[in-house]
């Protein structure tokens, strides 16, 4: 017959078979156990409980999966630091003033791009980045082509130009705010950018899609 | 641990030959796909494989693992795409060598209805394991198939053993109750 007692031990009967009563509160349970069949046959089938889950079958991962986990590290291994992580407090001056100049060339090669396609001017233009100077061949490097119908453009990165702003150079952290620097880190995934819309949100003009050529 | 923080990367080698096995049945026994246990637990030693230059060993590295899994194996069931699954979670061996794997080990399994009745037990837990509320399945899985204490469990699920005590105790009592006719 269950009595209270025998719900106040119910309570415990688990922790109790898993040996995780203090002393006292075992010997309280087992003197309750000699005398009360109901709490005995309880206790009975929370041991069997266990050991049925105790002796499920253990399975055998696949026999590549040590290779899979070499391959996937090489991969993967050591790219701990989220890529897209806007950071400016731990780049320092130097960095701000870097990645100030690289929004402002960006900023006016998307116009560009963006002017010279909606004035319908003819098919594969290249238009590049660096307006001022004359960057040899060697210091050109194509960052992505952007193809819309039979236009196509490719952005092509260069030296700095050299006309930028005195205030840019002096005060670089203000250009922090500007959108274009904020998605600054998204040039890195084009797929994220092309998906996003990115060239609108940029402010371009007459641009639906971007691709990677 | 300390040698992989070190930079010795045949220590990763050998935790993951030693622990990867328990980890992949521990995912297993949590998401109810073998396929899914397999990616699981690669994500758990690439975090491991991360984690080590800032490693400190505070709690006891398998406590630590355990944590690192059952957080995966949360996560794993809480993306969207199973969130918007009409289907509740169930356990579904995806092949036959599956199948025959998961049978009990009996000395009279080559009888037909012996091995039988244990691979329809063996089926009935899972599927009672796989629906219990997650954090009941995370404490009774370390618990009884790790042999973990109530405290390293506690450690791993970052909760008070007094909590742990509690969710053993009712996913205990639920499987009683829903593999009664088997005991």
């Amino acid at each position: 017959m269950s009595t209270s007692i025998c719900d106040r031990v119910a309570a415990e009967l688990v922790a109790y078979v898993d040996g995780e009563q203090p002393e006292a509160e075992r010997v309280r349970i087992e003197a309750h156990l000699r005398t009360c069949l109901s709490c005995r046959r309880e206790a009975d089938g929370i041991a069997k409980v266990n050991a049925l889950l105790r002796g499920l079958p253990q399975v055998e991962p696949a026999a590549d999966l040590g290779e899979r986990m070499r391959q996937r590290l090489e991969v993967d291994g050591r790219d701990e630091q989220p890529r897209r992580t806007w950071r400016p407090a731990l780049w320092g001056l130097p960095a701000l003033a870097a990645a100030a100049v690289a929004a402002l060339v960006l900023y006016s090669t998307l116009f560009e791009a963006g002017t010279n396609r909606s004035a319908g001017a003819g098919a594969g233009r290249t238009t590049r980045l660096a307006r001022a100077g004359a960057p040899s061949p060697a210091a050109e490097r194509v960052v992505a082509p952007v193809a819309e119908g039979p236009e196509h453009a490719t952005i092509v990165a260069g030296d700095a130009p050299e006309d930028v702003p005195r205030d840019l150079i002096e005060h670089p952290e203000l250009f922090l705010r500007l959108p274009v620097v904020r998605r600054l880190d998204k040039l890195e995934h084009f797929e994220e950018v092309r998906h996003q819309g990115a060239p609108e949100k940029l402010g371009r003009t007459g641009a639906s899609a971007w691709s990677v050529g | 641990m300390l040698r992989l923080r070190a930079g010795d990367e045949d220590a990763f080698r050998e935790l993951f030959e030693k622990h990867s096995r328990s980890i992949v049945n521990f995912a297993y026994h949590f998401v109810g796909s073998r396929f899914r246990a397999e990616e699981l637990a690669q994500d758990v030693f690439l975090q491991l494989y991360r984690a080590a230059p800032r490693y400190e060993p505070q709690a006891k590295f398998t406590t630590w693992l355990y944590r690192i899994a059952t957080n995966a194996c949360l996560n794993e069931l809480r993306r969207p795409e199973r969130r918007h699954k009409t289907r509740p979670l169930e356990y579904e061996p995806e092949d036959s060598r599956e199948r025959a794997e998961i049978a009990f080990a009996d000395p009279e399994a080559e009888r037909g209805d012996t091995a039988l009745a244990g691979r329809q037990l063996e089926a009935r837990i899972r599927e009672v394991l796989v629906k219990l509320p997650e954090n009941q399945r995370a404490a009774l899985l370390m618990s009884r198939t790790e042999g973990m204490s109530y405290r390293e469990v506690a450690d791993a699920l970052e909760t008070s053993e007094s909590a742990v005590k509690s969710l053993v105790f009712r996913a205990t009592a639920t499987l009683r109750k829903e593999l009664a006719e088997f005991l």
